[in-house]
């Protein structure tokens, strides 16, 4: 065939039309309440987010799970509605709305129709002012929380990752999932939620954040309607804990008889969110196995067919970073997989990162972003975590900067500094039978039950 | 009401590639979607999981774009890219900065008309193995991982084409061939049996001219076998497996027969799920779950294919209630639409959460191009997207009724439940 065009060339791309991140406002009360509006005004739709810094850390020890319940339970009656009347006003408004409790705050969301914004408001702050947890409610959800984690059993993914993060955190919080564990969960009772809910959710300073097809007036006055009435605030308290990985890599096999395959994950701590040091480590993460391009991914994936996937994070606690990296491999591959993680970890850590490999991810990363931010649920979750984590009110507006700013030899630094490959924590899950042998030969390896216990 | 039109302009390239633009220049963005009218259907027994085999190949670069250089050059930018393979269809889509629209189109066009030459047998074995590794990873590793796999098995006969999961038997991926995966692409990797959707920043009069200049010069197939088998067997009595697998809790998985996607039953059908499942205020919800509290979860929910579509109803009982109770529950609440007509403030419930979420939807760009893709592939009209909502607000609760009656009793039926494995 005779070709029109030469196709031979990469077409040069045409000038780039700039995007912004949308304009946002903020508005303080006098008693403090944020208020974030962010006008965004192509479709009828609203989110609105309220946020309070309220979290599992507000659980008493040994009655893990409390706050979970307590979030869920909002939902379930106030004086003026039942649990099944609330879910039908919502629902005849064709609203979403859900809460949604993790280490980083409570969350209540409402996703609505303009048009019915005001009535979903007024429900809305029923539930978060006036609830009343009804008693039968709260023995379903527990019943409920309960049977799920007799489920985790069936589920690798979740036991690896549970795994790992009590490994890391041992005895503290953030060493037990946000809903509990089952000997927690069965000492929660009723009355200590009340106790939570007044004397501490709500004492909180909240933060509301609007999006969409909204004014700043309109906000403002839906906001001094129905949700000015929060009391003095009562602050969590912040204790400053050193978290440290073990001196040495501990490779954990978590034995599920039947299984498929290995679940993998491995895991170390990170500097935390407010770090200057953040936009260096986001972009080594990438190059590490951020994205489909990254040497992980290339490396186990696309060379030697050991995954479906393999990819690295950084999660973050209030207080820390975590580097986590996650991937289900073929059981018979899992000693020569490994090896080859930390083959390009140490790769990493000797000889950085190249120019061109760096050019790629924050190439990535800052071409990503106005994809990242179509939905106003997207920018609503972005501008929360701006008052998460304490960012400055530019951060997504000098982002891409930031990013474009970083060096080959920052990289390699924060990859010298932060990659601790021998204290890398290592879980796997899967059935002992396929994978032991091959692992013992090059690793020591502590195998486990799904519950936890030592096995021989 | 609240109704979004989404514009668009569609016309045909002299190669029978048929082209949809949809601009909206709001933000610097712009998605790329192909829609190639080829999936597991047009496998043959024995020869399970190629289109999506096949799908896997088309990311491995063409004749005049290097290994890794599709994923590189899209990524490098800030694009996203994917694609997916389905009974009826297989798609590849991209999310590229607005500026980037010419080489999206390229990279396209590429591996539409020039993917055979940069095909070789290590690409092709290394994706096997990701194939067989993404199988174990999202089925055969997971709880009650196979149960659609074993409902579709039950549902359909040996030789008609929705009897086999997308991703296909382990077996008979061990057997692909690069050969296949050749004769694959030379049967139906055709602009003729392709539709292309643009949606985003872009200038009408450059793309047009850019698709011109990329893709006219691809030649169309002739002949591209089509499928000539169609089910029938409605209500033709109920069928039920029991497997025992290493699960805590037992499963029930109930599929109903259905007609085809454009059928109108298929839309009372949608709605007769959201009636019995859709929101904390639905039918099983409120029974089941908050009521009764003898389930621990339940879905419900439509999958529409082209030829005849399922009716799903999928519960996990709570420890202590047996499988036989539940079933009891969900044909008495099943019976209960037979009986009396759905109330009009649930009709309401129903109408108002299908106008909202046709919003949603509609927020982002790439859903967008997806969407005309699809209402254009299945339904010939890809104006259908703005009118679908109509369809839906029609319905009555007369209709619900006649379809419950015509097509969910138990002899429209099979039934797949999983039970724990004893120690």
């Amino acid at each position: 065939m005779k070709l029109k065009i030469d196709r031979t060339k990469i077409p040069t791309p045409s000038e780039p039309r700039p995007f912004h991140f949308p304009e946002f406002k903020t508005y303080e009360l006098p008693n403090k309440m944020q208020t974030l509006v962010v006008h965004k005004n192509n479709l009828p739709l609203v989110n609105v987010l309220f946020r309070v810094n309220f979290s599992p850390m507000d659980d008493e020890p040994g009655k893990e799970g409390q706050a979970n319940l307590l979030s869920h339970l909002l939902l379930e009656g106030t004086q003026k509605w039942n649990s099944t009347q609330i879910a039908e006003k919502f629902e005849n408004l064709g609203a979403h709305y859900n809460v949604h409790l993790s280490w980083s705050g409570f969350y209540f969301e409402l996703n609505i129709l303009k048009k019915h914004l005001a009535e979903g408001l007024e429900l809305s702050s029923e539930i978060i002012y006036e609830s009343i947890l009804p008693e039968k409610e709260f023995n379903r959800l527990k019943q409920e929380v309960l049977i799920d984690r007799l489920q985790i059993k069936d589920m690798p993914g979740r036991l690896a990752n549970e795994r790992l993060l009590r490994h890391l955190f041992q005895n503290h919080r953030y060493g037990q999932p946000i809903e509990g564990l089952t000997s927690t969960i069965e000492k929660i009772e009723l009355a200590q939620l009340h106790q939570l809910y007044k004397n501490v959710l709500l004492k909180r300073q909240p933060t509301l954040i609007f999006t969409g097809n909204i004014t700043e007036t309109e906000a403002v006055q839906l906001r001094d309607r129905y949700f000015v009435k929060q009391e003095e605030s009562y602050l969590q308290p912040q204790m400053q804990i050193h978290f440290k990985e073990p001196e040495k890599r501990h490779i954990i096999l978590v034995h599920k008889p039947n299984a498929a395959q290995i679940e993998l994950r491995i895991g170390q701590f990170t500097p935390p969110r407010q770090h200057p040091d953040f936009f260096k480590l986001k972009l080594l993460n990438e190059v590490f196995g951020g994205y489909f391009l990254s040497r992980l991914n290339l490396n186990l994936r696309e060379k030697h067919g050991y995954t479906y996937g393999i990819h690295s994070q950084l999660a973050f606690r209030p207080q820390l970073g975590l580097l986590l990296i996650s991937a289900s491999i073929q059981s018979e591959f899992i000693a020569p997989a490994l090896d080859e993680i930390f083959k390009e970890t140490e790769k990493l850590k000797a000889e950085g990162v190249r120019e061109d490999e760096l050019r790629s991810a924050a190439g990535y990363l800052i071409g990503v972003f106005p994809t990242a931010f179509e939905t106003i649920d997207q920018i609503s979750d972005a501008i929360a975590n701006l008052v998460t984590y304490n960012l400055s009110a530019d951060y997504y507006r000098t982002f891409r900067e930031k990013l474009a700013q970083v060096t080959v030899e920052q990289v390699n630094e924060a990859a010298q500094k932060y990659l601790h490959l021998e204290q890398m924590q290592v879980v796997l899950v899967g059935d002992r039978t396929m994978v032991e042998k091959p692992l013992k030969e090059k690793y020591e390896l502590q195998i486990v039950d799904v519950k936890g216990n030592p096995l021989p | 009401m609240t109704k979004i039109k989404i514009d668009f302009e569609e016309y045909q390239l002299s190669n029978g590639l048929h082209v949809i633009l949809h601009q909206d220049r709001n933000v610097p963005i712009v998605a790329i979607n192909l829609w190639y009218r080829v999936g597991s259907r047009n496998e043959q027994p024995g020869k399970t999981g190629f289109a999506h085999l096949f799908e896997h190949m088309m990311f491995q670069g063409s004749q005049h774009v290097p290994p890794e250089m599709h994923f590189q050059l899209i990524q490098s930018v800030g694009g996203t890219l994917n694609g997916s393979t389905y009974f009826d269809r297989t798609n590849y889509y991209e999310t590229l900065p607005s500026h980037y629209l010419e080489m999206g189109l390229w990279l396209e066009s590429d591996r539409m008309g020039f993917l055979l030459p940069a095909l070789n047998e290590e690409k092709f074995k290394t994706q096997l193995e990701v194939v067989k590794n993404e199988r174990r990873q999202r089925y055969e590793n997971q709880p009650y991982g196979l149960w659609l796999e074993k409902i579709l098995e039950l549902a359909f006969p040996n030789d008609y084409p929705y009897h086999w999961p997308v991703i296909g038997y382990m077996a008979d991926l061990e057997k692909a061939t690069l050969d296949d995966i050749r004769h694959f692409f030379k049967t139906y990797y055709a602009p003729n049996n392709a539709s292309l959707a643009l949606s985003g920043d872009f200038e009408l009069a450059l793309a047009k001219q850019l698709i011109e200049q990329y893709f006219t010069e691809i030649p169309p197939y002739e002949n591209i076998p089509q499928v000539n088998k169609h089910f029938s067997d409605y209500n033709h009595g109920r069928k039920r497996i029991e497997v025992e697998d290493h699960v805590q809790l037992p499963r029930l998985h109930f599929a109903y027969h259905l007609p085809g996607i454009s059928a109108k039953e298929v839309y009372e059908a949608d709605f007769i799920a959201s009636i019995l499942n859709g929101g904390k205020s639905s039918r099983f919800i409120q029974n089941l779950v908050h009521q009764k509290q003898i389930v621990q979860d339940i879905q419900t929910f439509v999958l529409p294919m082209i030829d005849t579509s399922l009716f799903f109803v999928v519960a996990t009982p709570r420890p202590e209630h047996s499988v036989e109770k539940i079933q009891h529950e969900i044909d008495t609440e099943i019976e209960r639409l037979f009986q009396e007509a759905v109330s009009e403030q649930e009709m309401q419930r129903v109408k108002n959460q299908i106008i909202a979420q046709k919003v949603r939807d509609l927020q982002s760009v790439s859903t967008r191009a997806d969407l005309l893709n699809m209402y254009f592939t299945y339904y010939g009209n890809t104006n259908h997207l703005n009118e679908e909502i109509d369809h839906y607000l029609k319905i009555s609760a007369q209709d619900l009724r006649q379809t419950a009656n015509n097509f969910l009793q138990p002899e429209n039926r099979v039934e797949v439940i999983y039970l724990p494995k004893k120690n």
